[in-house]
């Protein structure tokens, strides 16, 4: 260690008070500057909201004005609009769609909305047009899939998972369950885990099957006891097993590498980024290299909601407020964030309020 | 209204509080060392704490939360250095060799910390990081966002700097930082 330099610094250092430092003010100021920040951040993201709008067809179908725009051949590379719903209003892109009552979950496939009622009704809202498909059943977590016009969940009342191609209303394929045994409850009810690349990936009787929807061919992977699919993403399965880290593998069986789990993981649409939460508040990490690779933010809570396309994703974020009562969840703000630009732009402020009854995001899954 | 996910975060007030309390003194130091004026010290002190304010959230954990206090300071010295004069703020006068009770005029850490107010803030930092904060190479990198290697570059120039200020008066101290600087630019960790 060089004596000299550090003995000087420490004298220099330790030569002089310690200022008094008023922390009220401070906090004054730092909470101005997130408030500034936010306002100034909406600016901007008006225009993005526009264009996500402009560019997503099934927007325009399940807006009901587009005649046979319905018909129309969604791009794979065309992006997912930013999407909520509160009530019975779904809000997609700039745009905003009224169903015949509020969903209880729902996902967006290229042909328009599929959702489900508080009967367990499986709807299709396109074109203006509602009809339903089918009947789901109660359950925990993940009651929808879709995969461009692809829609899939599981059928209580046939006891099957059921595969519907959204754009003509066919049936794609019915998966009859049989269940060994009692099951342990609404955790471990059957369950769609994903749809990808023409695979439904489902969850029955305590195991994960991915089977192929055009050949019937059930597809394995390299699964550990009690491993569970977090989510299957161009060939790449993230896998569970409730531990401290869950794997990224291939179909193929190839490790990819692996994520602090214990919560929420998903891929991105083309795997090359894994969302994950068990850090509170979301972490975007490299698949391969689990660099952490998350935007910035200025909230005190944010999720992802779901991908846009290979580099942004929908975020919900929210700030806790004050009360008379203590302290509570702030309004929800939707944001739109980009990996390889680093940072977020908010295109819905307080889009959802704690005064708003039904709430739900194009994920599948019931908040309520 | 149930949040789809458990987790939450807060701007804890009382937390904040204590983190202010309990390390407003090694940060006016640091601050102190990084500027080298006791007001715009506090500036940078107060600068650096509503930074850690707004991003407090995201900063439960205590390594994350130094970290980010290290780095939000040290980054912000370096950015101020762009905008204002306190880079070039006029030292010393360097004592002439031959002058009579020079000695007594300037100690030996006088002449070192006059040398080191010289330096280009980042050069600065990084001597800072090293010296005072006692963090390796590569934690010295974290801070400043750069490769290790630029760390060594930094202390390299750092070293260059001090003997062009030194040399023509204390040859004999410039050889003692020469060789200690060489160690530490060689890798040596702390």
């Amino acid at each position: 260690m060089n004596a000299l330099i550090k003995q000087t610094l420490d004298e220099r250092a330790a030569d002089g008070p310690t200022p008094y430092v008023d922390v009220a003010a401070i906090e004054s100021v730092g909470r101005q500057r997130v408030r500034r920040r936010r306002v100034a951040s909406g600016v901007g993201a008006l225009a993005v909201l526009a264009a996500v709008g402009v560019a997503t067809p099934y927007v325009v179908n399940a807006l009901g004005d587009g005649g046979d725009q319905g018909q129309v051949a969604v791009d794979g590379a065309a992006p997912t609009p930013v999407s909520w719903s509160t009530g019975s209003t779904v809000h997609l892109g700039d745009g905003v769609v009224e169903l015949p009552s509020a969903p209880v979950a729902y996902v967006l496939s290229d042909d328009g909305i599929v959702w489900t009622d508080a009967q367990d009704g499986v709807n299709l809202t396109a074109g203006g047009r509602t009809s339903q498909l089918g009947v789901s059943t109660p359950d925990y977590g993940r009651v929808l899939a879709s995969e461009g016009s692809l829609a899939a969940w599981y059928d209580g009342n046939e006891q099957a998972f059921t595969v519907v191609d959204t754009s003509t209303r066919e049936l794609v394929r019915q998966v009859p369950v049989t269940l060994d045994g009692p099951q342990d409850g609404e955790f471990d009810g059957p369950s769609v885990r994903a749809l990808d690349d023409g695979v439904l990936w489902f969850y029955a009787d305590r195991e994960v099957t991915g089977m192929d929807l055009e050949t019937g061919d059930v597809q394995g992977f390299a699964a550990r006891n009690s491993e569970d699919l977090a989510d299957a993403r161009a060939g790449h399965l993230v896998l569970d097993d409730r531990g401290a880290n869950d794997r990224i593998v291939t179909t193929d069986g190839d490790e990819v590498g692996t994520v602090p789990g214990g919560g929420r993981v998903q891929l991105s649409p083309d795997a090359r980024y894994v969302v994950t939460d068990t850090n509170d508040s979301e972490q975007v990490l490299d698949a391969a290299t689990g660099a952490d690779v998350t935007p910035a933010f200025d909230y005190d809570f944010q999720a992802v909601v779901g991908w846009l396309d290979t580099d942004r994703y929908q975020a919900l974020a929210l700030d806790v407020v004050e009360t008379q009562d203590g302290e509570a969840d702030g309004p929800i703000d939707f944001l739109v964030c980009s990996v390889s630009a680093g940072d977020c732009e908010l295109v819905a402020d307080d889009a959802v309020t704690p005064d708003d009854e039904a709430f739900a995001l194009p994920v599948g899954e019931s908040f309520g | 209204m149930q949040l789809p996910s458990p987790g939450r975060r807060r701007r804890d007030s009382a937390a904040f509080a204590e983190f202010v309390q309990a390390r407003s003194r090694s940060l006016h130091r640091t601050a102190y060392l990084l500027v080298g004026r006791r007001g715009l010290a506090e500036d940078l002190v107060q600068e650096t704490l509503v930074k850690t304010y707004v991003a407090w959230p995201r900063l439960r954990d205590p390594a994350a939360l130094d970290a980010y206090v290290r780095r939000t300071m040290t980054t912000t010295a370096i950015s101020w250095s762009r905008r204002r004069s306190w880079g070039e703020t006029p030292v010393e006068e360097m004592p002439d060799r031959g002058e009579a009770g020079h000695a007594e005029l300037l100690g030996e850490r006088d002449l070192v910390w006059s040398a080191v107010l010289e330096l280009p803030a980042r050069q600065r930092a990084t001597l800072v990081l090293r010296f005072y904060e006692e963090l390796s190479v590569a934690r010295t990198a974290e801070v400043l966002g750069c490769a290790p290697g630029t760390v060594k570059s930094q202390l390299s120039a750092a070293l260059s700097a001090l003997r062009e200020r030194l040399t023509a008066h204390y040859p004999e101290l410039v050889d003692q930082l020469v060789a200690e600087l060489t160690h530490e630019t060689a890798g040596g960790t702390r």
